[in-house]
């Protein structure tokens, strides 16, 4: 199992260096000129290279020096602006995670204990409407109820309370996933023969739906939770526009106008090893539950927590 | 007993017999119809700017109001569906387009084409597909003519996937044996083997991606990304509308409404035509 | 004799909603076990025979209706009692094991932890270590030899016929008045099987309990069962002790059952003699017995009416137009 985790870890910073290969080859094949350069350095280095050469110095800059060039105009490096408003993204994105979690999961084993019934349906009803509706849909509406109509909250994010509408908007806009994920993996294993058998040893109920039977249904929502991030992140990203807070949605739309290579790809980077990482947690967690895949795991195994596709 | 002709008329059956996929049907057709046709017959285009009635409310001659440059919200509404739903679709059709195109190279020949078109693959889905035509659209500058192919490169991921799948399943199956010994070619048994197999599926990602794309869309529109004003498109309106919302909340709804009606009646279908198409095989 | 009735089932209506229409699994159903003694339920599948066991249980899925009858167990109704009655009677007063070992154990605990959790649930009292401990006892004495290294495993590293005795070792914990075992040895291997049943008759033995076994198989059953009842198409068709049932069946298909068991005797060349025609289809039974689509004596008013139980000797019942009270046979 140990060398299992070496071999995800040491996979990382591979698995990131392509995706940002790429990402470099698809943004310089579209933008059709010539002479187009990717990253713009202090030192102006990488100048009228071929896309191939800029592409590795580019990663050479990044790995050693941790430098992802300067913004063309005012020749600042934008390594600390990224950071630090990436970091303060991805602090809404873990609470939002956990929130999340802690709506979504117990929604999703009510609905599952009581399939058919009429609480199930309305679940799965409430479920459809919020992930139709896109999240700045959303944060329209919360902005309209809670500060229009109700006069309760400022849009003005002035203290900790204000930032019940943009968690509440990015919250929304995923709970119905893991909801709806939660109830048909409980639905699936509610269904097998050994918690019939459990029951029937007279094990309580109530421990063998939430010890026994989340426990295996865990395996799924642990899966989604990786593209569940994803979608967090552009959440965030939104809602920042939205609410105008210091995240990446709002460095990111200064640097889309200004066409500033730069930063969407270093902001690229970020996000796809934050993916990573999440993924290689998802994979811990999913062996911490499921003690007994933990002797079949070797470094040989391919990626455990796979998400699925399409929709849930 | 329930004799039917074909899974398809038992799929077609079964979606119409759900009131909630019906209406959603409805509903959609109609948003076409208003958006595509209607435009026709309007007496306004969304370009008629006149400082004198902006901002006004509803009234006879502009029934759902002016914006802040008084032109007539119907028409935006209206030229702005045009412009959202149909970049959309386009995007939509390129991307199944090439992802299926790519899946099928892919999952019938394999070897070293199938592991390079799959790295590819992959990382593109790594990305959330927001984030992805984020990238896409800065690269392609700001032309609102590039527009539909940043939307529709962040849409091929699951195209490729699902075909490939099923060209998969199927180039491992004797009866394609079966098929090139009695003389069929390769491009013969792709089309009707792989096709008839990955069918239910490719048309419920379609509808997924529909609904998907729409959302990136809009969001794409309100971030003020690849449109350039006056065109509308529903995001953008919203945009426009966002300093007004205490004031005037009918330049922010009206578009909010049209973009929820959209994506709620096509996940209503998308849900329908995943009951309808499920089973392989009829009801046992 | 009366007193000793442990359980009573009379009258039981099941029904299950399907897409394709309400199967009628049970129609009623009516039979005792005594205590102490092993009551064998023999019959095809689909003849309801498990059904009308975990309805005893409370154990029917969400899509079956019980529509009629009543369960007593020592003279108490089960039937509409409160799930909190029931989880305490589960395990505890009435046990049972399943047919499929592979799968009756949850997969992500120990087998050591959920026999502790079976004792625990219901005497709170007892701590862990000692909770395990009597698990490990448990595994012990049902012939597991590495019984402290089975408990700390998870159910993938044991095979099939040791997971059947982790299931009986389990469900006699709590030492339960009451076994029902549905098809415990079908999913083995014939060896694996006769160890499986002698255990059985083992703990019965020692402890005194009753067993409803659920089968088909008819060696089975001559094994290990005092008394058998024969069920088809959700109906009793005969019911009566072992030697009752073997030596003097009263019912054609029970005869006909008997008559399909291949023998060691018998000719090689013999073609293997079967009962001709479909099992009955449980949405659409015939208005008479449910038998007379296949039987071989059937008369008009067989397919007309059902017919009535009749007692063809002492405790052996059958439910036949075709005979007469005593047992004499018509026609």
């Amino acid at each position: 199992m140990l060398g299992y985790f070496v071999k995800r870890v040491l996979l990382i910073i591979p698995t990131v260096i392509v995706v940002t290969l790429v990402i470099f080859l698809l943004m310089a094949s579209l933008t059709g000129t010539d002479t187009f350069r990717m990253v713009t350095y202090a030192d102006d280095a990488g100048t009228g290279n071929s896309v191939l050469s800029q592409f590795f110095v580019y990663i050479w800059h990044v790995l050693t020096k941790f430098d992802f060039g300067v913004d063309p105009s005012t020749r600042r490096p934008i390594t600390n602006e990224l950071l630090r408003h990436y970091g303060f993204t991805m602090r809404m994105t873990g609470a939002a995670l956990l929130l999340t979690l802690l709506i979504g999961v117990p929604a999703g084993i009510f609905a599952a204990v009581r399939r058919g019934s009429a609480g199930d349906r309305a679940v799965s009803a409430v479920t459809m409407v919020i992930s139709a509706v896109p999240s700045f849909c959303i944060a329209f509406g919360f902005v309209m109820f809670f500060a229009v109509k109700l006069r309760w909250l400022n849009v003005l994010m002035m203290d900790k309370t204000d930032y019940i509408m943009p968690m509440g908007t990015i919250v929304l806009s995923v709970v119905a996933s893991i909801t709806r994920i939660t109830r048909t993996a409980m639905c699936e294993v509610l269904d097998k023969q050994y918690v019939t058998a459990m029951r029937s040893l007279g094990l309580r109920n109530r421990s063998v739906v939430y010890r026994h039977a989340l426990k295996n249904a865990l395996v799924p929502i642990v899966s989604v939770i990786s593209s569940i991030v994803g979608y967090l992140i552009c959440g965030c990203i939104v809602v920042d526009r939205f609410f105008s807070l210091p995240g990446l949605g709002m460095y990111l739309a200064n640097a889309i106008r200004s066409r500033t290579t730069n930063t969407v790809l270093a902001a690229a980077i970020f996000i796809s090893f934050t993916m990573c990482c999440v993924g290689v947690l998802a994979d811990a967690v999913y062996l911490i539950v499921n003690p007994a895949m933990r002797e079949n795991v070797s470094w040989r195994s391919g990626r455990l927590a796979r998400g699925k596709e399409g929709r849930a | 007993m329930k004799n039917e002709k074909s899974p398809r008329s038992r799929a077609v059956r079964i979606f119409f017999s759900d009131p909630w996929s019906v209406a959603a049907t409805a509903v959609l057709l109609l948003l076409v119809l208003a958006c595509f046709v209607l435009p026709f017959f309007l007496k306004y285009s969304y370009l008629d700017t006149d400082f004198t009635i902006k901002l006004q409310g509803p009234s006879a001659e502009h029934p759902l109001g002016t914006d802040l440059l008084g032109r007539d919200m119907v028409a935006r509404l209206a030229y702005g569906g045009r412009f959202t739903l149909g970049i959309t679709a386009l995007a939509t059709v390129i991307a199944a387009v090439i992802g299926g195109v790519l899946g099928l190279l892919s999952g019938y020949w394999g070897g070293r084409l199938d592991f390079y078109v799959m790295r590819v693959v992959d990382a593109l889905s790594s990305i959330p597909s927001l984030f992805l035509a984020i990238v896409m659209e800065c690269a392609l500058g700001w032309g609102q003519g590039n527009f539909v192919y940043g939307l529709a490169i962040a849409a091929i991921a699951p195209f490729a996937k699902i075909v490939r799948a099923a060209a998969l399943d199927v180039a491992g199956n004797e009866y394609i044996e079966a098929s090139r010994a009695l003389g069929a070619s390769g491009l013969q048994v792709m089309r009707r083997h792989v096709l008839h197999n990955v069918l239910p599926v490719f048309i419920i990602q379609i509808v997924n991606c529909l609904a998907d794309t729409l959302i990136i869309c809009t969001i794409l529109g309100y971030m003020q990304v690849g449109i350039n004003p006056p065109t509308p498109e529903w995001g953008n309106l919203f945009h426009l509308g966002k300093d007004y919302i205490r004031s005037i909340p009918r330049l922010t709804f009206l578009p909010v409404a049209a973009i929820v009606l959209t994506t709620v009646s096509l996940n209503i279908v998308g849900n329908g035509l995943r009951d309808s198409l499920s089973t392989t095989g009829g009801d046992r | 004799m009366e007193n000793d009735v442990l359980l009573s089932v009379s009258g039981l209506r099941i029904s299950f909603r399907s897409p394709s229409g309400t199967v009628r699994a049970v129609n009623g159903v009516s039979y005792e076990v005594r205590r102490g003694e092993v009551m064998g339920i023999v019959g095809e599948s689909g003849s309801g025979k498990s059904v009308s066991a975990y309805a005893l249980m409370g154990l029917l899925p969400r899509t079956a209706r019980i529509e009629s009858g009543s369960v007593r167990f020592e003279g108490r109704e089960l039937l509409g009692l409160p799930e909190r009655e029931m989880e305490n009677l589960r395990g505890s007063e009435i046990g049972m094991i399943f047919q499929d070992p592979m799968s009756s154990l949850d997969p992500v605990f120990r087998i050591g932890d959920i026999l502790s959790e079976v004792i625990r649930s219901h005497e709170p009292r007892v701590k862990k270590k000692e909770a395990w401990a009597r698990g490990v006892e448990m595994l012990r004495s049902m012939g597991i030899r590495d019984a402290e290294n089975a408990a700390r495993s998870y159910q993938s590293s044991l095979s099939g016929g040791m997971r059947q005795r982790v299931m009986i070792a389990a469900s006699l914990l709590l030492r339960p008045k009451l076994l029902i075992a549905d098809e415990p040895t079908t999913a083995l291997d014939v060896t694996i099987q006769d160890q499986i049943i002698r255990l059985l008759r083992e703990e019965k033995e020692k402890s005194g309990m009753s067993i409803l076994f659920i089968t088909h198989n008819f060696g089975i059953v001559a094994d290990i069962c005092d008394r058998v009842t024969v069920m088809y198409g959700g109906h009793v068709m005969e019911s009566g002790t072992v030697n009752d049932i073997f030596y003097q069946p009263a019912h054609p298909y029970t005869r006909a059952l008997l008559r399909a068991v291949p023998r060691v005797d018998s000719s090689r060349r013999e073609p293997l003699k079967t009962i001709e025609g479909q099992p009955v289809d449980a949405t659409n039974l015939p208005a008479g017995c449910v038998f007379s689509t296949r039987c071989v004596h059937c008369g008009g008013l067989c397919r007309r009416e059902q017919p009535p139980v009749r007692t063809v000797g002492h405790e052996h019942t059958a439910s036949c137009w075709l005979l007469t009270e005593g047992g004499a046979e018509n026609g």
